[in-house]
């Protein structure tokens, strides 16, 4: 193990991947988390596991990261997926023209399809639309979305890393204008706490941009909530998505007896400040039936917001016009060393997130540390409280 | 929009005890108790600290007691529970801070059951899933909340016992391996503080916020171990008694059976049937005490008889009829139903002895007058 | 205490609930309602125990009663958490119970009528 202190900020998907990769690269790691460990936007996610068909035409770059990713987790982390694979429907006419360039962009981007017929497709799901014309099995599946990142943080735990939920910064710890470590607030004892660190990782989602006004810089992150509904019944055992570009209430995620429909988007200022407009839970209802009619009267056992953390102009408008990939920002570029910041990414694409920024903290700290998280299995979730 | 005061326990690491802070919050038809819970958080208190991560009931994280009720936040609306709402963290399990408690014991009781956590598929598309398993209400439902252990009069004072979640774990086992050995959960549960130690109040049952139903999972544990083959000897799982740990520390002991907060039936009748019992073993002693006057002869006993003839004697005799009618028919109940009879209708059972109760009740007492008056 | 004395104990004490259900409402009847003017006389005492069969029943109603009372003070006992070492000592102080029940009741019937 190095003498080198890292210390994470957020305990999400990205934080618990990066704490597991950068301690299996013999760093020294600490991650502080403002509330429970995946209490942010990771925990609110759909649970999809993306195969990445539905980024494949707009956003090929995010979905090759999916695809990819989702190779790897079923390796590293087995157990932790239901592999129900998903489908994609075409009810329409205009759904039917969307066919051949999703159809290439997924062989583009190397996410296997097979087409089913109507009939197929009705076989495997019969609570689906009987009006739908085709549809296009891919390997989506079902995550536990907080259960998979607990299990990168069950193993860096295990191997050395110091996880701090309920522990809130305030403050970065500056040398001349090098960040040398982080303040803020231990809210178990009500009580102020400081670490030292070599390097400092902003891992803060859609809070990121105000860790990163703590050291005056700037990251374009912009929170974009989405509504999602989980209502009563499993009313399919696939993943389904509707066969056009990402739009509003058209996946449909089945979670134990829950069925999970997703989503809406728009942006705000202030990811703690998030809405659930009724007529976001209506459009979902609408939308989600044309697929599944029976969701039209399944009761609703939950409707939630969460706010992703997209990379992109505060310009934007609704989110949708912004990629689902990832970006790591070096702060020295802008003359503050010792401080990164990872934002964007999903949680199916965690583990690559983790890859490319601790890759460059192991630049940056002069380390030759490949990384090892495609191959090391995780611990179960359990392992997080052992 | 309506008005709420929010009653919130508060506690950090070194304070001397615990206290309630009050906060104001408004809540409209769907705000939850969790997105109050938040807003407090957000725009009064950044110091309150609390469990969530999902917001659906899937993670099993915001578990806490809501007016004495054990829930999961995310789902419980504000607006129905009244102008003053109480928030405390789930009892039985350390406190860590405000409403978080420390869920590693949970999880070092829950672990031992040894059942696979997550089906690797769920009904694959063209799968033909075997007879009858289509219609188990899968463990894999339980959240690992621990709402059952907070509920669970026997947990709050017997810190060996397995509890309801790991014994509901193990029951999943049974019935549905997945390559892992039942013999070995039925093994587990095959202990004093296991399945044994249920006194099925069905509390746990009562609480579950995905109806996982652990009181009638160890009914079910209880019925396989009486019915089955004799299990071979085998040694015991590591650990299988967990250390009185400092959980011990954090179970509520015995005052939790005078704790009338939230509550249903089924813990009632725990509670009664226990001091019912006691009173009817102090019945005992005395009994045996007053027949020593048998011993005396003929003059002792019938000035004796001539005292139990009073008014007096009759209320008490009146009173003891009851203990005996209720421990008597509420065993029935525990007996039969700890067998795995009619776990399913456990409550129905309950209220129809109860009416049994009042029946013999009535019956008994006026025959006792009858017959003492009628000498 | 072995593995399987759980299931044991909890059978006799549900078993020996059941009969007590039944030998109970027995003595009950035969004690109190039958019994002119709701308790016996010394005389009528003697006469009943006289009887073979209800001197079987009344012992059997003793010996049951004493294991189901033993048996529910260990639970009770369970129920506040004991170490190991505890434990055992409530085994034997609640099994000592039981012994003196049976004895004190079995003198009774020695010393009634015979006495």
């Amino acid at each position: 193990m190095s003498a080198y202190h890292v210390v994470i900020i957020g305990g999400g998907a990205t934080g618990a991947a990066l704490a597991h990769d950068l301690t299996l690269r013999g760093v020294q790691v600490t991650l502080v988390e403002r509330g429970e460990v995946t209490s942010g936007t990771t925990g609110r996610h759909h649970g999809l596991l993306h195969s990445g068909a539905r980024y494949a035409v707009k956003d090929p770059e995010s979905a090759r990261e999916c695809i990819q990713e989702n190779t790897i987790l079923r390796r590293i982390a087995p157990g932790s997926f239901e592999l129900n694979d998903g489908l994609f429907v075409a009810i329409t006419d205009e759904d039917l023209a969307y066919y051949d360039d999703f159809m290439e962009g997924c062989a583009a981007t190397g996410i296997p399809t097979r087409t089913l017929s109507r009939e197929e497709a009705l076989r495997l799901e019969p609570n689906l639309n009987p009006d739908l014309k085709l549809a296009v099995q891919v390997p989506d599946g079902t995550m536990d979305a907080m259960r998979l990142p607990l299990r990168f943080l069950a193993t860096a735990k295990h191997n050395g890393a110091r996880i701090l939920p309920f522990h809130r910064v305030t403050g970065l710890r500056f040398h001349g204008r090098t960040v040398v470590g982080v303040q803020g607030r231990d809210l178990v004892r009500n009580r102020d706490f400081t670490l030292d660190a070599d390097l400092v990782v902003n891992a803060a989602g859609p809070w990121a941009e105000q860790i990163a006004r703590m050291a005056d810089v700037d990251v374009p992150v912009v929170p974009s909530p989405g509504v999602l509904v989980a209502v009563y019944g499993r009313w399919t055992n696939m993943v389904i998505n509707r066969l056009h570009r990402a739009g509003d209430g058209d996946i449909v995620v089945p979670q134990r007896t829950l069925s999970v429909i997703g989503t809406s988007s728009w942006v705000v200022d202030d990811p703690d400040h998030l809405d659930v407009p009724e007529e976001h839970i209506r459009l979902m209802y609408e939308k989600g039936a044309e697929m599944i009619p029976a969701l039209a009267h399944a009761p609703m056992r939950a409707a939630w917001a969460a706010a992703r953390p997209l990379v992109g102009s505060r310009q934007a408008q609704s989110g949708r016009e912004l990629s689902r990939t990832f970006k790591v920002f070096d702060h020295a570029e802008e003359g503050v060393e010792g401080f990164v910041t990872i934002v964007g990414g999903k949680a199916t694409t965690a583990r690559a997130m983790a890859e490319v920024t601790a890759d460059l903290v192991v630049r940056k700290l002069g380390l030759d540390a490949p990384c090892r998280t495609r191959e090391v299995v995780l611990l179960p979730h359990t392992a997080y409280y052992a | 929009m309506s008005t709420v005061t929010l009653r919130v326990f508060r506690f950090k690491q070194g304070d001397a005890a615990p206290h309630y802070d009050t906060f104001t919050v408004t809540a409209g038809p769907r705000t939850t108790v969790l997105e109050a819970l938040q807003a407090v958080r957000r725009d009064q208190d950044p110091s309150l600290i609390l469990r969530h991560s999902c917001h659906h009931a899937s993670c099993g994280t915001c578990g806490m007691r809501v007016n004495g009720h054990e829930v999961l936040a995310c789902v419980t609306p504000l607006a129905d529970l009244g102008p003053v709402v109480t928030v405390e963290p789930l009892q039985n399990a350390p406190l860590v801070a405000d409403l978080v408690v420390d869920m590693h014991p949970f999880y070092a009781t829950f672990t031992q059951a040894g059942m696979p956590l997550v089906r690797t598929s769920d009904n694959l598309a063209g799968s033909h899933p075997a007879p009858g398993i289509e219609t188990l209400t899968r463990f894999e439902n339980c959240l690992e909340c621990g709402l059952c252990l907070s509920a669970c009069p026997v947990v709050a004072t017997d810190p060996l016992y397995l509890g309801p979640a790991a014994m509901a774990a193990a029951w999943r086992v049974v019935q549905e391996p997945r390559g892992a050995d039942p013999a070995q959960a039925l093994a587990w549960v095959d202990q004093e503080h296991g399945c044994w130690r249920c006194h099925l109040a069905f509390e746990c049952s009562t609480v579950c916020p995905n109806d996982v139903q652990p009181g009638q999972a160890i009914a079910a544990l209880r019925q396989r171990l009486v019915q089955g083959e004799p299990a071979p000897p085998r040694p015991r799982p590591a650990a299988a008694e967990p250390a009185p740990s400092p959980a011990r520390a954090a179970r509520r002991g015995l005052r939790a059976w005078f704790d009338p907060r939230g509550r249903d039936v089924g813990y009632w009748a725990f509670v009664l049937h226990r001091v019912t019992g006691l009173a009817l073993v102090f019945y005992l002693v005395l009994h045996l005490w007053v027949l020593r006057l048998l011993a005396r002869g003929p003059q002792a006993w019938d000035d004796f008889i001539a005292l139990a003839r009073s008014p007096l004697f009759l209320a008490l005799d009146g009173v003891l009829l009851f203990g005996i009618l209720f421990h008597g028919l509420n065993g029935l109940r525990v007996a039969l139903v700890g067998l795995g009879r009619g776990a399913a209708r456990h409550k129905a059972l309950f209220w129809a002895l109860m009416a049994v109760l009042v029946v013999a009740l009535l019956v008994g007492v006026a025959a006792l007058v009858a017959v003492v008056h009628g000498a | 205490m072995n593995r399987d004395a759980g299931k044991f104990w909890w059978l006799v004490q549900a078993f020996s609930g059941v009969a007590l259900v039944l030998l109970l409402g027995m003595h009950f009847i035969a004690q109190h309602y039958v019994a002119q003017g709701g308790l016996r006389t010394y005389a009528d005492v003697v006469a009943y125990l006289d009887s073979p069969w209800v001197l079987a029943l009344e012992t059997l109603f003793l010996v049951v009663v004493a294991v189901h009372a033993a048996l529910g003070l260990r639970a009770v006992a369970l129920d506040l958490g004991l170490a190991r070492g505890q434990q055992r000592l409530v085994d034997g102080a609640v099994a000592g119970f039981a012994l003196a029940v049976v004895f004190y009741g079995l003198w009774l019937f020695t010393r009634i009528g015979g006495g």
